[in-house]
């Protein structure tokens, strides 16, 4: 108790009130004709779904090429060796959960 | 191309997480009591339940009980990029109702946590299976605490449990934010995820204690950590023989393993054996190492009976159906732990998510870091 009457609380949080601002990628103007990468999040459906998306896009931008790659956990980011193929390979990535 | 679509433009993306705080933690002036309890729910720090108010003076008798300082770095979560320090989880542990000697098994379960993967942190508090985690206690600071070992010890009802299993679940919540619709994707839920935290029952056990069979001293008090999902009530009640036993836990082990299908490497199991059926196991002189191999060599399901029934996905070719997938990859991946009363004739089991895989390490009372001791 302080001499205030009230009673000083210690914040458990970890985390502060202000919000969090992240800054994105660039966009590419254009994605037609684009190097496309897959990064799949290694559940059972992941491919199906991406390569869908790949598929269905590619009549759009007429893909240069699709570059897929796994990750070895769907909850843990990927490796940085599959980070780095992404860049060696990918203009673009379109990433997500496929269960 | 839709018209809509900018392809250029780069909004900047406000997260709902904040960003992570470091050093100390900030102080609020507040109402005494009660007032200082509603604060807490005000604030989003409780777990639905009331929390004992994080004094400052609370807290730093947390620290003085560990011997660290406030800003002691227990571990990082790079994915969440999140800290825990010594105060913050001194705070929770306040806030869970812990006492102060209960707090060096609340940072030895953290510490079981960042020693495996710290990242698994994430992994466990935000799966859409939602496990809840085990934390099971051995050696003798299970009696200095009064943690319970035998009757009702998965019940609320004992302090020492009660709180630290809280504990991990306020640090989770609070430092981690693994809350609901946030960073914590649980589907339905589980009970587990308040913490299960309970004693082998040593001295009643017709084994070695487990954390002696993971290569611990007697004398050593530690903590053995898992996800897990909620456990099963084994009542083999009238069988007179062990394989009797032995064969209802196999059964319930190849049905509860559909919830998540045994097809990975590291599932493990907790056969938390009650007292009347560890007597009859050991009285028909089965051993740990007997039991887990006899266990773990009828623990199977072929892979065509889990196609049929959607706990894999695929056709079913022929060899599925004599494919044999096994509950636990070891025999020693099926932990048996001897604990629970004597007033009936059961046994529980826990499955252990893909995630955390029990991991045991020493609980260290009072003796801070080697910086800290002086030892550089």
């Amino acid at each position: 108790m302080t001499t205030s009457g009230t009673i000083r609380l210690v914040d458990p949080t970890g985390g502060t009130d202000a919000p969090r601002t992240v800054a994105r990628a660039p966009r590419l103007p254009d994605l037609r004709g684009k190097r496309l990468g897959l990064l799949d999040n290694s559940k059972s459906g992941s491919e199906a779904i991406l390569r869908g998306i790949a598929e269905i896009l590619d009549q759009e931008f007429a893909w240069a090429d699709v570059f897929h790659v796994t990750k070895h956990s769907a909850s843990l980011p990927p490796k940085p060796e599959v980070l780095e193929a992404l860049h060696r390979h990918a203009d673009v990535v379109i990433a997500g959960v496929g269960d | 191309m839709p018209a809509s679509l900018d392809l250029a433009r780069v909004p900047t993306y406000i997260s709902p997480v904040p960003i992570a705080r470091t050093g100390r933690a900030p102080q609020y002036e507040v109402a005494p009591t009660l007032d200082a309890i509603e604060e807490c729910y005000r604030r989003g720090w409780t777990d639905g339940l009331p929390v004992v108010p994080p004094t400052a003076d609370k807290v730093a008798g947390m620290l003085a009980t560990v011997g660290l300082a406030p800003e002691h770095v227990i571990g990082e979560v790079p994915v969440r990029l999140r800290v825990l320090t010594a105060e913050r989880a001194a705070a929770n542990a306040v806030m869970a109702g812990c006492l102060p000697e209960h707090f060096p098994v609340v940072l030895a379960a953290m510490e079981a946590f960042f020693a495996h993967d710290p990242n698994i942190l994430h992994e466990v508090s935000a799966a859409t299976n939602a496990p809840g985690w085990l934390i099971l206690v051995n050696g003798p600071l299970r009696q200095r605490l009064g943690l319970a070992c035998t009757d009702n010890l998965l019940s609320s009802a004992n302090r020492a449990n009660a709180t630290i299993g809280r504990a991990v679940r306020l640090i989770l919540m609070n430092v981690l934010e693994s809350r609901p619709g946030v960073l914590d994707r649980g589907c339905m839920g589980s009970l587990s995820k308040g913490g299960v935290c309970f004693g082998e029952d040593e001295e009643r056990s017709p084994w070695p204690p487990l954390h002696v069979t993971r290569g611990f001293a007697p004398e050593a008090s530690t903590v053995t950590v898992a996800s897990v999902q909620d456990p099963e009530m084994l009542g083999n009640r009238y069988g007179l023989t062990a394989e009797s036993l032995m064969d209802a836990t196999v059964d319930a082990m190849v049905s509860h393993g559909l919830a998540v299908h045994f097809t990975f490497t590291e599932t493990q199991w907790f056969w938390i054996v009650g007292h009347w059926h560890a007597e009859m196991l050991a009285r028909q002189g089965w051993t740990r190492p007997r039991i887990q191999e006899y266990v773990w060599e009828r623990a199977w399901r072929p892979r065509a009976e889990l196609k049929r029934l959607g706990a894999l996905r695929g056709e079913i070719v022929p060899s599925d159906e004599t494919d044999r997938l096994r509950a636990a990859p070891r025999p020693e991946d099926i932990l048996i732990v001897k604990a629970g009363g004597d007033s009936g004739i059961y046994s529980t089991l826990f499955k252990v998510y893909i995630g955390m895989p029990a991991t045991s390490v020493r609980v260290r009372e009072g003796e801070g870091t080697p910086a800290e001791r002086g030892e550089g």
